[in-house]
């Protein structure tokens, strides 16, 4: 912007035009067009409005939180394998789960955007499935977040980048984790280890797990339609030749739980950019 | 976007107060707060130190206010431990146990204007066992002002019951993270805290912290 030249009227008595009148007011049109160091002043920009000092495009939040303490989720069958962390209450509906839904207006990461991707949950024994065992080994589940990248139908979940591929397989498969493309950054563990109380038929198995997810996109622009929180398991930490560890799944029946619950539930997503990179 | 006057005049119609003061009240609101990023210029760089606000940093809130929104947080010290009792708690097990702040564990922090604010808490719980053989717990939720955030519900139990064969290695030692993303919160003052209860005489926390960044919407 430049300054607005003051191109005042006449005094009282004196007739004005209407290309002064409009003059007048174009005038700040174009200026306000295009506004630049002329126009900041005292308020000024700060070191967060620059290159690589991130700010919010856009935040979503999604939870089940309906003041209850009772709301829960799906629970494990008798056999491991992706699942997706639905709800199973009528507030909200059943089935709309932990997905952060972005069909109507989708993502779009473009070229050093930073997503962070943030979610929580709580595994207990449920009281239904009665008592159970200590567990011999220190079994866990998991849960993580999956995008749809491919379209609005939300039908195309699939793990994010320098995930193992299997994390989201309804299949038994094992997972593996190193530091390169198998990562376990964003993914919560949460252990079934866990008391017996006395009276017999709880099992105080009460594991909070969070994670966050770090993504620096690069290159082309990325729509993202949805993202979800899945869960797998149980698995148990493995060894697989050398140099890769790994999860491997395990059945449900070794682990003497049968079923389990997730609840308080909530996920959350921040994307956020910098100004030139 | 950039200023659009409502109304043009031609030179062959007589000038309307109305109008012009409409045109008026355009640049108002476009100068109290119209103007976007698109209206930038940008065909160079523009920006020179002098632009630059650093931010003001408070020390004894550890709160850094910048133009664009705040950020801050807290940390126990090495040594801390925070706090709780049944007593005011959940004592006799009450249907409904009051929650109760864990001293220390909590920030305050002023927003100029309304913002999306994301929290972030961790803490290492501990509720000892004393053989009584009955569920001992606490649980604690992230409150934003005076309203419980019930998704951020978390848990300790005891960490062995009365048979001595069993033992649970995770059960004193847990540890607590959770965040919550507040969308669109007002201006004004705000705070966080952790509260909750025990059905233990007490139970506390070691190593705990938490951290906010409001991005001004």
């Amino acid at each position: 912007m430049s300054r607005i030249v003051n191109d005042n009227f006449g005094p009282a008595g004196r007739t004005t035009t209407a290309v002064k009148a409009n003059a007048k007011f174009t005038a700040v049109a174009t200026a306000t067009s295009s506004l630049s160091e002329v126009n900041v002043r005292h308020e000024g920009i700060d070191a967060r409005n620059l290159a690589d000092n991130y700010i919010v495009v856009k935040s979503i939040y999604a939870d089940n939180d309906n003041s209850s303490e009772d709301f829960q989720y799906n629970m494990v069958g008798t056999y491991g394998g992706a699942f997706e962390v639905n709800h199973t209450g009528s507030s909200p509906s059943a089935g709309s789960g932990l997905l952060l839904d972005m069909s109507s207006s989708p993502m779009v990461l473009k070229n050093n955007d930073l997503l962070r991707i943030f979610h929580a949950c709580v595994l207990t024994q449920d009281d239904g499935y009665g008592r159970v065992t200590q567990p011999a080994t220190d079994y866990f589940m998991i849960t993580f977040p999956v995008w749809d990248i491919t379209s609005a139908s939300l039908s195309n979940f699939e793990t994010l980048p320098a995930h193992d591929s299997d994390l989201n397989n309804a299949a038994t498969t094992q997972v593996d984790i190193d530091l390169e493309a198998n990562k376990s950054g964003g993914i919560a563990l949460y252990a079934m280890t866990g008391r017996n109380v006395v009276s017999g038929t709880d099992f105080l198995m009460r594991r909070n797990g969070m994670s966050v997810w770090h993504y620096k996109h690069g290159g082309a622009d990325q729509t993202i339609y949805g993202i979800r929180i899945n869960a797998n398991g149980p698995y148990q930490y493995v060894q697989i030749g050398t140099s890769v560890r790994g999860w491997e799944q395990v059945t449900v029946s070794s682990t003497g739980i049968t079923h389990v619950k997730m609840s308080h539930g909530h996920v959350g997503a921040l994307q956020m950019r910098g100004g030139q990179p | 976007m950039a200023y659009s006057p409502p109304n043009t005049f031609s030179a062959t119609a007589v000038i309307v107060a109305a109008d012009v003061q409409e045109n008026l009240d355009e640049i108002k609101k476009y100068v109290n707060g119209s103007a976007v990023g698109g209206d930038l210029k940008s065909s160079s760089l523009w920006v020179e130190p002098k632009h630059i606000v650093q931010g003001y940093y408070n020390p004894l809130s550890n709160m850094h206010d910048f133009v664009s929104g705040v950020s801050g947080g807290m940390m126990s010290d090495p040594d801390d431990e925070s706090w709780i009792c049944d007593g005011p708690t959940a004592r006799a097990s009450p249907s409904s146990p009051d929650r109760v702040c864990y001293p220390n564990a909590g920030i305050e922090f002023y927003l100029e204007s309304s913002a999306d604010v994301l929290f972030k808490i961790h803490a290492t719980p501990i509720t000892p066992d004393d053989a009584k053989g009955s569920a001992l717990w606490s649980r604690v939720y992230m409150f934003l002002d005076e309203t419980q955030i019930s998704s951020t519900k978390m848990y300790t139990s005891n960490a062995k019951n009365s048979s001595p064969t069993e033992t649970d290695p995770g059960g004193l030692w847990r540890q607590w993270h959770n965040f919550y993303i507040s969308k669109n919160l007002a201006a004004g003052w705000h705070s966080l805290t952790l509260r909750g209860y025990t059905t233990y005489r007490y139970s506390y926390l070691v190593d705990w912290g938490c951290t906010m960044e409001a991005y001004y919407l």
